[in-house]
């Protein structure tokens, strides 16, 4: 019998004429690598974890040594983005920073991942009064202003870095809940469901071993989407002085602080907000390639 | 269309009063209560249990939580969001004395996310290959710039060179339309920017969807012009589900001016948020918190009516 072969000279068929998931697994292979958003992206999320792992190798000052400069020194040779207020290193604070970005932003997300994949398998699955009681439950909690409903829940708990990661993942469940259950709805409805349901699995078997693994793909790109988004709310409570305390290092107090030397220190303010800029932007382009990749129709 | 509408009506009252539920316990997660969080552990350590208790009983705190919560309910249906503990004000009226500014504020931004937004999705959208690549890369980056960066960024570099645009001031639109809309612009591109990207994003992929359709093949195989085209077919049809995405910005709107806000020292409702976060007077952040969401609902709700009104699909599904 006559083997097709792909143009990568992978034989598509077996010889039973159905095609080999081998030749799907390498068409997925040599998709990725061409999708550049997705190489791009993850090339600079891979910057951002090392520059956070390596922090102590990479930053020559301690973030936290006061009087390395004098007070708000200019850049120069041997402190690159100068001094703060206290005469920390400014750079070493910017370092040390993506450490608190990522402690508080992966985490949260991570455990809004845990909360929404619950709430959205339990909605779409069983359906009817459940779902109903569920999706208008985060209704609710969708209905308040992210960041407004981020501050008073910070404000009353106090600003520390464990209430900013209860709350973000607060925040980005409701919306993981939505992105996994619209998924489940239609998977819920094929055979291979049904087929295991009538041969006697139980429904947490169903879900987990039929159920999830083909909604995973849309959870991972909005994983990599509320980081970003993450990575700006924690941003924003910080400049409004609700993010981690001092003296950790923070980027979104440093950018609020450079509010009073924008005519004396005009350096001050950039450094920050391009490392916030930089880190949430790495994860979108990350999530957009991400999401190129598993449906090419989107692109 | 009526099913439609004494539908998306009734799901309202769950909601909403889901809202005011979560509106109340989010004051309830103080630790301790809110009388102590407002008097502050220095004053508590100096206080005797008895005048801590009178407080507390003054408050109305040491009743049932579900009688506090009817209590308060029941001033919020009245129209009494209650008074404020430290700026002794009256809640509701500050409120509303407020809402004016943001709701220009608001609208402002939006208005400047579409006129940049939507000819940006468009290009993206019609061009391929280096356009669409370049925009792609444009609102992966604009969308993670924050406002409060813009918003620096404009008045290290801008503000200087732009004497005639105030800053740090705030005049009522009808005291002086032109001096306001000048005070109004640094606020809006702060946070228009942001929904510029978003808009730009959603019309590109709304025009992508409207561009494989086959009354847009006929109509080229017509032999109209590629402008008609977009002009007459396309455009209509992704216009509308980017009414829907800007109806569901409405939080993220109302988010952005809070920061906004208090860069610009323009007194809005966001600035009476941080006001009352930095007084530990939240009877001020809880009605806030209540009236934005109550608002979010009901502009979502005229946006979905909106939508099903111009694309009798949806209410059908």
């Amino acid at each position: 019998m006559k083997v097709s072969l792909s143009k990568d000279g992978v034989p598509v068929q077996r010889a039973d004429g159905e095609a080999r998931p081998a030749f799907y697994r390498q068409r997925a292979v040599v998709a990725l690598f061409r999708n550049r958003m997705l190489l791009v992206g993850t090339g600079m999320v891979a910057v951002l974890v090392l520059l956070a792992i390596f922090a102590p190798q990479v930053a020559p000052h301690s973030p936290f040594e006061i009087g390395v400069g004098s007070s708000m020194a200019s850049p120069s040779r041997e402190l690159i983005m100068g001094t703060d207020k206290l005469g920390r290193d400014l750079f070493a604070r910017i370092v040390y920073g993506s450490r608190t970005t990522l402690l508080v932003a992966l985490p949260s997300v991570a455990l809004s991942l845990v909360i929404g994949l619950a709430l959205g398998l339990t909605a779409g699955y069983l359906g009817g009064r459940t779902d109903q009681i569920i999706m208008r439950g985060l209704d609710i909690f969708m209905a308040f202003p992210g960041l407004l409903l981020a501050i008073a829940i910070v404000s009353v708990l106090g600003p520390s870095i464990p209430n900013l990661l209860i709350t973000i993942a607060v925040l980005y469940s409701p919306g993981m809940a939505r992105i996994v259950r619209g998924p489940v709805l239609s998977v819920k409805e094929q055979e291979f469901v049904e087929a295991a349901r009538v041969s006697g699995a139980r429904d947490l078997r169903i879900i987990s071993r039929h159920v999830l693994p083909n909604v995973i793909s849309p959870a991972i790109v909005q994983v990599t989407l509320s980081v970003s988004r993450a990575i700006l709310t924690e941003s924003a409570l910080s400049y409004l002085g609700l993010g981690a305390p001092p003296p950790s290092p923070s980027w979104g107090e440093m950018l609020s602080t450079s509010r009073w030397f924008l005519t004396t220190s005009p350096w001050y303010a950039l450094f920050p907000g391009l490392a916030i800029v930089g880190a949430a932007t790495a994860f979108i382009v990350m999530g957009n390639g991400l999401r190129d990749w598993i449906d090419p129709r989107r692109r | 269309m009526t099913h439609y509408i004494l539908s998306r009506l009734a799901l309202l009252v769950p909601v909403t009063i889901g809202i005011t539920l979560l509106s109340f316990l989010v004051i309830k997660v103080l630790p301790g209560d809110l009388a102590v969080a407002m008097i502050g552990q220095e004053a508590l350590d100096q206080m005797s249990p008895e005048v801590l208790a009178q407080i507390r009983s003054d408050l109305g705190l040491d009743r049932p939580i579900h009688l506090q919560y009817l209590d308060w309910l029941a001033g919020v249906l009245r129209g009494d969001f209650g008074k404020s503990l430290v700026m002794k004000i009256e809640i509701l009226p500050e409120i509303l004395r407020r809402l004016p500014l943001t709701a220009e504020l608001a609208v402002l931004s939006v208005a400047f996310g579409l006129v940049f937004g939507a000819p940006l999705g468009m290009l993206a959208a019609t061009r391929a290959g280096v356009w669409d690549w370049v925009t792609r890369l444009i609102t992966s980056v604009g969308v993670g710039v924050p406002s409060f960066f813009v918003a620096t960024l404009l008045l290290l570099y801008v503000a200087p060179h732009t004497p005639w645009i105030p800053v740090f001031t705030f005049v009522p639109i009808t005291e002086d339309p032109i001096r306001n809309l000048l005070i109004m612009a640094f606020p809006a591109i702060s946070i228009g920017s942001g929904m510029a990207m978003t808009v730009a994003e959603n019309t590109r992929s709304a025009v992508l969807d409207v561009l494989e359709q086959d009354y847009v093949m006929v109509a080229r195989a017509k032999g109209l012009h590629q402008r008609a085209v977009i002009w007459r077919h396309v455009l209509k049809n992704a216009a509308i589900p980017i009414i829907s995405i800007l109806g569901l910005q409405t939080g993220f709107l109302f988010s952005g001016t809070i920061i906004i806000e208090t860069i610009f020292s323009l007194p809005g409702m966001g600035k009476l948020v941080i006001n009352g976060i930095n007084l530990r007077d939240y009877p001020v952040v809880q009605g806030v918190l209540l009236f934005t969401a109550v608002a979010v609902v009901l502009i979502n709700l005229v946006t979905d009516l909106l939508y099903s009104y111009v694309d009798p699909r949806i209410r059908y599904d």
